[in-house]
Parts: C-alpha cells; structure tokens; sequence
C-alpha cells in the first residue's frame, strides 16, 4: 500500500476508532441516565414512554408501586431533560476548553481555570439577585454569557503578551480572577436584598450539577451551545492556522484580531450558557480536550467535533457517579468532575513543566 | 520505495505559470505610527518584480528587507504608496479577500514555532485551507497538491513526524512544500537559508531557482553574497530603508555597492566561470 495514502497515517485510522468509541460511550451513558434512577423503571417501559408506541394502560412498572402516568412523568419530565442537559453542558465545557487551549496556545487553559465559568456564574448571579430570572428565563444566560465574555477579555489582556501566554501568567491571572470573582458572588449573594430561600439556592446552583433540570433549562441552554459549537466549527480550521503564527496566519487569509473576537464569543455562549443550567461544573474543558488532543492530534476540525461528544460522555458519566455513589442521596456533578479532573490537571502540571523551556 | 505508478495529475509540476504575474510597489513607505519622527522601516521603495525570476534582497540587519517582504504579502499596509499584485492593489479588507490573496501568495516567514503536535503533513495540507470554504472537506485536488508537494521535496517519509521532531532543514522544507502546495504563483520566503548547512542551504536555493524557472515569482532575503551572486537573476540592495541598488547581480554586487553599505571591502575571486568574495572588514 502506498505510503502516502491519507488512510494511512496513524492519526486518521486512530480517528476513525476514537469517534467510533466517543459515540458509543456517549450513547450508553446516555441510555444508563435514562434507565437508571430511584424508581425502578423497565428498560422495556422506558423505550415505550420514550417513542411513544405504548398506550398508558400498557406501560408495566417494578412492584407495580408506580402509577403509568408518574413513570411517564419520571422518564419525560425528569430523567430525558437532564440528560439533554446534561449533553448539552458536557459539549459546551469541552468545546469552550478547546476554543482556550487555542487561543491561548496553552494546553492548560479551561473556562474553570481561567476563571470564565467564575464570571459566567457572576453574571447570573447578577441576573437572579436583581429579579431578573423572574422577568424572563433567557435574562439569566444572557448575565452568564456576558459575564463569562467579559472575564474573558480581563484574563486576555492580562495574560497575552507579545501574542504568547506564559503558563506562569496565565494560571496567576486565573487565579486572581476566580478568587476575586468567587468573592463578588459571595458578596451579592450575602446581601440583604436576596430572599434567604433564594440565596440558599443560588449556592446549591453554584456547586454545579444537573439534577431536576426539566425543559425549560433545556430550552435555555440549547441556543447558546448550538451557536457557539457552530461559531467553533466554522472556525476551527484558521484556528489551526492561528497556531502556526499570526504572520503565517494572515498569509493564509486568517484575519487575527476578528478571529480573536470571533472565538471569545463563542467560548462566552458556550460558558455562559453552560454555567445558566448547570452552575460551576470543573475540569470538564481540561480534561477532554487534552485527553482527545493526544488520542487524535491538534487538528482542529476534529479536535472539536469529537471533544464535544467526548465532553458529553464525560458529563453524563459524572452525574451517573454522582447519582449512584452515595444512593439514595446525590452527589453534586461538580464534586464528581473535581475528583477526576483535579488530579489530572496537576498531571498535566508536571508534563508541561518540562515543555516550557522549548516553547 | 516501491510506489504504484501516478497519474499525470500529480507529477512534481504543481503551479501552472503565469507569465504575467507581476508585484509592484510604488513609493511605498512604511513609518512606526503617526509621528513626525516615528521611525521609517522603508522609504520611496519602488520595485516591478515580475514572474520567472529569482529575486533576493539583499541589506546588512534593519535594511528593511523583511518588512520589504511583509509588505508584498500584505501582512503590513504602506504608510503610503501603493502594493500591486497583477496590476490589482492589494485588498486585505475583508476575510474572503485575504483568502484570495492566499491562493495567490506564499510567504515563509524567518522564524516559526508552531503550536501543539500538528504533523508534517497537517502543516503541508493547510496551504489548502484558503482554497475550499469553511465546512467542505478537502477535495481530491487538494490531496493531489499536498502529495505533489510531499514528494517535491522528499517530505513522503517524514509526513507523519511532529514538526518540532524535525532539524533545521527538515522544517524549511516543509515551508516549501506549504509554498507549493498553495499553488501560489508568487513566493516570498525570508532568510530560508538561515540555520541550516551548507548542504541544506543549496538545496533550499536550487528548489527556489527550480521553482523560479517554472514560471513563478520568488523573492528571497539572503545574507549571503555569494549565494545571490548565483542563485539571483536580480538582486534588490536596500540600506535603512532605502533601495541602493537594483540590478543583475553582477551589476549590483560590485566592490564600491558593497563597501557603502556593508561597510566590508570585497574582493572577487575568480576560477574559470565561477566567482567567490572575500571580505575584510573597512577600519574605521
């Protein structure tokens, strides 16, 4: 076979398997969140409520403690949503993780570490404190969003110098921002004009997690996470000519600054609209597209598309962990994600210590 | 290495010429900001470069050859002046004409890092990028000019490396097959010679004469004399930004223009057909 036939090259077959293995894992973590759960549902039950083949008098549940009308409430009104959700969310932090590493040209950039989820969650922390979550749904995305755009831009231009960001620079200005946005929300949530009963909510939102979401935070996460994964896939090639310097770049007919902008945006709707539904969820934008860059390399067409549905998995399996591990209690998903990202971003640490010197 | 035979399609010879190709600059001028006494990296530049030759630029460091470059390939606009391409002014407006100036002109720059573990092959095939839209997979026609180039320049074996596994040498030859790969049929590559050997360095040079001789316009900056005495078939002497002298490079490379603006006394060598220099530095 001819060496030079694209087929070949280790990269596109390891592709080929790596999209195969994502899709599968995400369509039976998917399923597991469907059928798994405190009422215990037949996996036969569920498929019929779920396509709506079966009458309600058909519908069989365990024991028969369960009425057919609350089995089919429990699979569409509570366990679909969330893992929509829950997709959803694991898409957006991953493909927000990529649209980073990018920019900055830093294998450690994440919205978490960045501190773009803190502002995210500043942004509608706003929003709900001022009554704004009352008014209309999307007024709250909408502060996450802006609030996620806005600490962008700050951690941008602290970091950036000469168009390179010092890994040093870059996790210090993370730092400063989540400390100092972590204590504005603190503030505002303190604050008199919050209803106890809403700041006590507030901070369970802010913990991260997606349990009891139901449409309407389907509804108000999809636009945003649509837009910005199209924004990245669009521009995932010039991002990959972005890498290569701004000179060649250009060259190539990548016009820098508005693909700076284009990119913070995306990343934004993808944070902001993440943070909406889900709270501070961590690590999912480090690890997956770090873990999906070494299984397929930096392309970034691929790189986005397969983090998306890797970062959908990851998401689901965490909140089937954080269902199941201390049953019939509930973990936070963030607590889950920390658990195993935590530990991976100081692996990560250690190996790009000994890269900064040929960077 | 055994290879099934290859269509027509993609021999080596993968940029059609174009006779009249040609990049002018007219009084270009290019100061560092608004000022009154804002530095000025060129001034009153005029060049006619046109298609099938060689062109090297030549200057002691801060001569302005680089941003003599950046300026043709549109990385920088003139302070003043005027930048054509074919007759056309450059437009770097928008993004859809920054790409069609992609398609028409390659620029290697001096210095290059890239980011992340992109392979030989990746960097070779995104001189295609400019060449379909945002969402189109990459056509046959593009594998075809991204195996060409490949071959070109002996890169097949090397495709799948990671580039910064790669020597000196090895990644100017990737620059080279990027340049080809782009179908460009206007080259511009700075200091390509730099870094590598004197093996590597005459390679890179009889590619950019080969590529010169099919019908393309090449314009390189060099320091090294005797490498434009021979590879050129003009050299372009600039000095703080100023065009000093524009000719063959006998015309051009002669004792009295290399003593004004290298400050070195050169003295010609000569063997039969051939001819080296010998520098003593002038004492001041």
């Amino acid at each position: 076979m001819s060496p030079s036939t694209p087929a070949t090259s280790p990269r596109a077959r390891r592709l080929l398997l790596v999209t195969a293995l994502c899709i599968a894992t995400t369509v039976a973590a998917a399923l597991a969140s469907l059928l798994l759960g405190a009422a215990e549902i037949p996996p036969a039950t569920v498929a019929s409520i779920l396509f709506g083949g079966a009458a309600e008098a058909e519908i069989e549940t365990a024991g028969g403690s369960l009425e057919p009308e609350m089995a089919r409430s429990i699979v569409l009104q509570l366990r679909l949503p969330r893992c929509l959700v829950g997709l959803l969310v694991g898409a957006a932090l991953a493909v927000a993780g990529v649209l980073l590493q990018g920019l900055f040209r830093n294998a450690l950039a994440a919205p978490g570490v960045v501190g773009t989820s803190a502002g995210g969650a500043l942004g509608a922390v706003l929003a709900l404190s001022f009554g704004l979550g009352l008014r209309s749904s999307y007024l709250v995305p909408l502060g996450a969003i802006a609030g996620a755009f806005a600490s962008l831009v700050v951690v941008a231009r602290i970091a950036r110098h000469r168009g390179r960001t010092s890994i040093t620079d870059l996790l210090l200005a993370g730092v400063a921002l989540n400390a100092f946005l972590s204590a504005l929300n603190s503030f505002v949530i303190a604050r008199a004009w919050i209803d106890h009963e809403v700041a006590r909510r507030i901070n369970f939102w802010l913990m991260g997690g997606i349990a009891d979401r139901d449409w309407s935070h389907v509804a108000i996460a999809l636009p945003g996470c649509a837009a910005g994964i199209a924004l990245a896939i669009a521009h995932a090639r010039d991002l990959d000519l972005m890498l290569q310097g701004e000179d060649l770049a250009r060259s190539l007919g990548v016009d820098g600054e508005r693909l700076k902008n284009v990119l913070l945006l995306a990343t934004a709707l993808l944070v902001g609209s993440a943070v909406a539904v889900s709270g501070v969820v961590g690590f999912v934008g480090l690890v997956v597209p770090h873990v999906v860059r070494l299984a397929i390399g930096p392309s970034h067409r691929a790189l986005v598309l397969l983090s998306a549905v890797a970062g959908a998995a990851f998401v689901l399996l965490s909140d089937l962990i954080a269902r199941t591990a201390v049953s019939p209690g509930e973990l936070q998903l963030g607590i889950v994600t920390a658990f195993v990202g935590a530990p991976f971003f100081v692996f990560l640490l250690i190996r790009e210590r000994g890269r900064v010197e040929t960077l | 290495m055994s290879r099934p035979s290859e269509p027509e399609s993609s021999s080596p010879r993968t940029a059609p010429a174009r006779v009249d190709a040609s990049l002018v600059l007219e009084n270009v001028t290019l100061a560092l900001g608004e000022a009154a006494h804002a530095p000025v990296l060129v001034r009153d530049l005029d060049l006619d470069l046109r298609a099938g030759s060689l062109v090297v630029l030549l200057g002691p460091n801060g001569s302005g050859k680089t941003t003599t470059l950046r300026l043709a390939a549109g990385l920088v606009a003139p302070t003043s002046g005027r930048v054509l391409l074919d007759g056309e002014p450059l437009d770097r407006s928008r993004g859809s004409s920054l790409r069609r100036l992609a398609r028409r002109v390659a620029y290697v720059p001096q210095s290059y890092q890239s980011t992340f573990d992109f392979t030989v092959r990746e960097l070779v095939a995104m001189a295609r990028y400019p060449h379909h839209g945002r969402f189109a997979a990459p056509s046959l026609a593009d594998r075809r000019q991204v195996e060409a180039a490949l071959e070109r320049l002996e890169l097949v074996p090397l495709q799948h490396r990671i580039a910064h596994t790669l020597s000196g040498g090895e990644l100017q030859r990737v620059q080279l097959a990027r340049c080809l790969a782009s179908e460009a049929h206007v080259l511009l590559l700075d200091e390509p010679t730099s870094n590598l050997d004197l093996a590597h360095g005459l390679e890179v040079l009889e590619v950019c004469r080969a590529l010169a001789d099919e019908g393309r316009l090449v314009v390189l900056t060099l320091h090294d004399l005797m490498a434009a005495r021979r590879f050129a078939d003009r050299v372009v002497l600039l000095q703080e930004g100023r065009l000093v002298d524009d000719g063959t490079p006998v015309q051009v490379l002669d004792a009295g223009n290399i003593r004004r603006v290298f400050a070195v006394e050169a003295s010609e060598l000569r063997s039969g057909s051939r001819s080296a220099y010998w520098f003593d530095r002038l004492q001041s």
